[in-house]
């Protein structure tokens, strides 16, 4: 990983859900994520990761590939909660597709419904010290 | 005397006001209504949909009645058979129902065709149900600015259409398409405990009010009693909610405004209370804990007077917060008069909870229907004025300080009483029935109708009051500047998880 990304990983959230909470939790002063050089941005075009989390339709499937597509690389995704990393609770029959697959590969897993923001960090850190390829 | 200043203040619910409603249901409306029933403290009727324009007249223009405010329409199907569930309400009279209306068609096609069908007619009786309707005003081609779901908690699930003159908005449309996540047959036909663990993601920012919503419903139909230290504990854990829930609303203000001590000081103190909360429950967001005739476990001696010893300590926090945010001239002069709203319109919305009362209006289900054990506690409805963006912060502040009281109360003088262990679901039998039930949580009044048959339930529709909420931001947007809409919609304190269905 870029030195220069290693210490200014910029991370943008995609979708609604409980796990939301939990993930900007992490920014505040208990958790205090941007000590590690951790910081939250709303422009695709600057962030390094996506983070998958809550729930989709069609039409919130389209958005998160618009989305990927417009991060600049080296780029990386984590999926978190339940709903991303299994199946939706409230809609078990909604399924990414395969073509969204196909393009999203996904890096780490944060399991939990929702998971603690201390899961989020874990994986965070994990991704700092040994990014994996893109 | 006092006993009658009490109730001359805060108009308690009269069961038998509701009876003499029920009565003039039955005498006005006769030929109209093909059942009328109590629902807890609610208004039941089923009617046919050629009878529904009538009716909805009647229930306007009837001074007996005097409904001046929908809340909800739904679509759904019940025992084979698509219906409409109209919900309606009176705050001058205060109380509501809902109107269950049978639809011609048996199939989905035709019953949506219906529904588009008899949604105009609705809107000419009561204007806010043109939200329902299918509106050509969304798209891009029609609109100056477009702001799409944003990636802060409060702005992911819509997007917002504004036509603008300049930097003042003349129309704004809200959208919720990304946020219609659920499937046409979800919660139907499902078992009753796999829905109590799931109902919490409804209200994700103060999980603990559907559940109760749930569970509420359902010992009213099996007729349970709960002791009172159940209920004390119950109050207790939403109030805890609530303060968390207003807390996560004053640190999206502070992040919409630019104030980021406040924000990092509002989510230190939130942090504090859901540790308070996961101590009790297990777990932050999701609790699961309150259980059909019970609660999951009950306290240990030693967790009430902890709670009772963090209470100063948040008091003080939030007090602190409030000085750091209100006090400074420049963040209040931003919140003054803007999202102005008065108390007509936010009515005609169906907006409730906080929003409603920050425009003057006093309802409060917990003091106007008597819930739970409320009745028993004290504590002021806060109250507000103006109805723009200052008082919808200042009354989440009043709110928090009552909630505090609330908890101060209960934990000082908790009954000390047996707890029973929770009903078991696997073995209620139950006949066809349905239930309405209704509390206060942090964004107004959560309400839930459950259709249920032993312990399968055959439907669960969920009328959250973030829909009203989007609605009344339509109104209020209009006349104020492009860079404000985030601030007023922040305002609102709009929970995604609510707009699901």
């Amino acid at each position: 990983m870029k030195s220069l990304v290693k210490n200014n990983l910029n991370l943008f959230v995609a979708g609604f859900g409980c796990c939301k909470q939990e993930i900007f939790a992490a920014s505040g002063p208990v958790y205090d994520i941007s000590r590690f050089g951790i910081n939250f941005t709303s422009i695709p075009e600057e962030s390094d990761v996506l983070v998958i989390q809550g729930f989709y339709n069609k039409e919130g499937q389209s958005r998160l590939l618009k989305y990927y597509a417009r991060m600049r690389e080296p780029k990386w995704v984590i999926a978190v909660g339940k709903c991303v990393v299994d199946c939706n609770l409230l809609n078990k029959s909604f399924q990414f597709d395969d073509g969204f697959r196909e393009i999203i590969n996904v890096d780490f897993f944060v399991p939990g419904c929702p998971p603690r923001p201390e899961a989020f960090m874990y994986a965070i850190l994990r991704l700092l010290e040994s990014p994996p390829d893109y | 005397m006092a006993k009658e200043l009490y109730d001359g203040i805060y108009s308690s619910h009269k069961l038998v006001f509701i009876e003499r409603i029920e009565k003039n249901i039955d005498y006005y409306l006769k030929n109209r209504i093909l059942e009328v029933k109590r629902l807890q403290q609610e208004l039941f009727c089923v009617l046919n949909k050629s009878s529904l324009i009538s009716v909805l007249k009647e229930l306007k223009e009837n001074p007996e009645f005097d409904i001046q405010v929908i809340n909800s329409i739904n679509l759904f199907k019940s025992n084979g058979r698509y219906c409409l569930l109209i919900g309606l309400s009176s705050v001058a009279n205060n109380y509501s129902m809902l109107l269950k209306v049978l639809l011609n068609s048996g199939t989905d096609d035709g019953s949506r065709q219906e529904y588009k069908e008899i949604l105009p007619e609705i809107v000419q009786i009561f204007k806010a149900a043109e939200f329902y309707m299918s509106r050509n005003n969304l798209t891009h081609s029609y609109n100056d600015a477009v702001f799409e779901s944003q990636v802060f908690d409060g702005f992911d699930s819509f997007d917002i259409f504004l036509s603008t003159d300049y930097d003042i908005i003349n129309r704004a449309y809200l959208d919720t398409a990304i946020s219609r996540v659920l499937p046409q047959n979800f919660n139907k036909d499902s078992s009753l405990f796999d829905l109590q663990t799931s109902v919490s993601r409804y209200d994700y920012s103060a999980g603990i009010f559907p559940e109760l919503c749930l569970c509420l419903a359902v010992e009213e139909l099996l007729k349970i009693k709960v002791s009172r230290r159940v209920q004390y504990i119950r109050i207790l854990l939403s109030e805890l909610s609530r303060i968390s829930s207003h807390i996560y609303f004053v640190a999206r203000i502070a992040k919409v405004i630019g104030a980021d001590m406040a924000f990092n000081f509002s989510l230190l103190e939130r942090e504090h209370v859901l540790r308070i909360l996961e101590e009790i429950t297990g777990s932050r967001i999701n609790p699961n804990f309150i259980k059909i005739g019970g609660i999951k476990k009950d306290f240990k001696p030693e967790t009430a007077a902890n709670i009772k010893g963090s209470l100063s300590g948040i008091l003080k926090a939030v007090y602190k917060l409030e000085t750091l945010l209100l006090d400074n001239s420049i963040i209040t002069a931003k919140l003054k008069n803007t999202g102005v709203a008065d108390k007509d319109v936010a009515l005609a919305c169906g907006t409730t909870g906080p929003n409603l009362r920050a425009s003057g209006v006093r309802y409060d289900i917990r003091k106007n229907r008597n819930l739970m054990l409320y009745k028993d506690l004290s504590f002021l409805v806060a109250m507000g004025k103006y109805g723009d963006c200052l008082e919808r912060v200042q009354i989440r502040f009043r709110e928090i300080y009552q909630s505090i009281k609330i908890i101060d109360q209960i934990t000082s003088d908790l009954p000390d009483e047996y707890i029973k262990k929770p009903v078991d679901i696997s073995e209620v039998e139950l006949e066809y029935s349905e239930m309405i039930s209704s509390v206060e949580c942090p964004h107004g009044v959560f309400k839930t109708f459950i259709e249920m048959k032993d312990n399968r339930v055959l439907n669960l529709i969920v009328l959250g009051p973030s829909r009203n909420s989007l609605y009344f931001a339509e109104k209020i947007l209009p006349g104020n500047r492009v860079e404000d809409v985030e601030l007023i919609i922040a305002s609102l304190d709009i929970c995604s998880g609510e707009l699901m269905s």
